[in-house]
């Protein structure tokens, strides 16, 4: 993944943990890195310039990162309205991911970061781009990462197609064969 | 039967209308591909290898660590004033939230940089502070204050004799003068039930042998 010239806004209320997300970015190669504390910085910052990427805390004062991408990705006509969200929660409860997706943010990294997790979600974003999802009450990313077949066995979307998914009737492999596989790896073989 | 008729008509057209509505809706949906600079940028060639990237990141995070001692010292202050505010009653309302951002901020920072004593104890602080409105606990930061203070039902025994499975004693560390004045029990009058919630001991409760300290 290649960070140079990308243009990264930081936004976190705390001044520290943003220095350690800014020395990771600049780690990964990146020199670009721009840093605000609330929500009204990340407006300032988006009609200031052009930022490539966002990566927002979930609970930035004043309003919130989850209203903050709602209202990033609401605005009509907004050039911004496309950009990728990371959005960063500390607390990983299903309820609270679910929030930050349907807020639109194109991925979640709970807290405390590593560079690892940092880099891995970067690079999910980069490399495996989501279409965009424009109705009366959703706009983002498609909310959709997989689909392993719909209720009823009909999607809800013009374009989803009848899955058929197999019955499990019981498992590929009888526990004998599977038990000499590993004998065979163990003992060097093939 | 022209009577029974008429209803019928309604609900066949309201069902139409919502029918037709509903592909409104469909029609309006649009799905569309997006290629972001951040996308086109980030593919390009000549970019830093996976764990190349990471090792940097991680000397780059050590450079950052000689700064941490004089934010932890001002993060510090900061507890215990707010501690000193809440223990003379003069904290906002919005106390423990000043509390919980502080102590994320401390365990998030000590987590990344690696001080696992402290990331544990800033863990614990957090979860005592989510775990509110039933906290009642405080470790060393003065908290029973603060649960006396909230005057949670929970804490006034008014709590469902079903609910009250009396598990163990509250530690004594975890008591303070303040907290037995305001219930006016002795210290091992105090107890925690199933949740973790705390209050006065009821008589069923003296009676019951699940308490590992009866």
């Amino acid at each position: 993944m290649n960070l140079r010239d990308l243009v990264i806004l930081i936004a976190d209320p705390s001044s520290y943990l943003s220095m350690l997300i800014h020395s990771m970015l600049r780690g990964f190669g990146s020199n670009k890195v721009l840093q605000v504390r609330n929500s009204m910085g990340v407006f300032h910052a988006l009609t200031a310039q052009r930022i490539d990427l966002l990566i927002c805390d979930a609970l930035l004062p004043v309003h919130g990162g989850l209203q903050l991408t709602q209202a990033i990705r609401s605005k009509k006509g907004n050039e911004h309205r496309t950009i990728p969200i990371l959005m960063m929660i500390s607390d990983s409860r299903a309820s609270t991911v679910k929030q930050a997706r349907d807020a639109g943010a194109n991925m979640v990294i709970a807290k405390p970061l590593s560079a690892a997790s940092l880099y891995d979600r970067l690079t999910w974003i980069a490399f495996n781009p989501r279409k965009f999802v424009d109705t009366a009450t959703y706009f983002g990313p498609d909310r959709r990462f997989k689909i392993e077949g719909y209720a009823g066995g009909v999607g809800r979307r013009k374009g989803d197609k009848v899955t058929e998914v197999a019955q499990k009737i019981s498992p590929a492999l009888a526990q004998d064969d599977i038990d000499s596989l590993f004998t065979a790896v163990r003992s060097g073989q093939d | 039967m022209a009577k029974a008729a008429k209803p019928k008509a309604a609900t066949k057209s309201k069902a139409k209308a919502a029918a037709k509505s509903k592909m409104a809706v469909k029609s309006d949906v649009r799905v569309f591909s997006v290629d972001t600079r951040f996308q086109k940028m980030a593919r390009r060639e000549g970019g830093i290898p996976r764990d190349k990237a990471i090792e940097q990141a991680q000397n780059e995070i050590r450079e950052v660590k000689s700064h941490f001692d004089s934010w932890f010292a001002g993060e510090l202050k900061v507890f215990v004033r707010l501690i000193k505010k809440v223990e003379g009653a003069k904290a906002g309302k919005d106390w423990i939230k000043t509390a919980n951002f502080h102590s994320h901020q401390l365990r998030d920072s000590a987590t990344t940089l690696g001080f696992e004593l402290l990331a544990f104890i800033a863990g614990s602080l957090c979860r005592i502070l989510d775990s509110r409105p039933t906290m009642c606990l405080r470790g060393n930061t003065g908290a029973p204050a603060f649960a006396a203070n909230q005057r949670h039902p929970l804490l006034s025994g008014r709590l469902p004799l079903s609910a009250r499975r009396v598990i163990s004693r509250v530690p004594p560390c975890l008591c303070n003068d303040r907290l037995i004045r305001r219930f006016g029990f002795a210290r091992s009058n105090i107890v925690t039930d199933a949740r973790g919630r705390t209050g006065p001991r009821t008589r069923n409760e003296s009676n019951c042998t699940n308490n590992p300290d009866q």
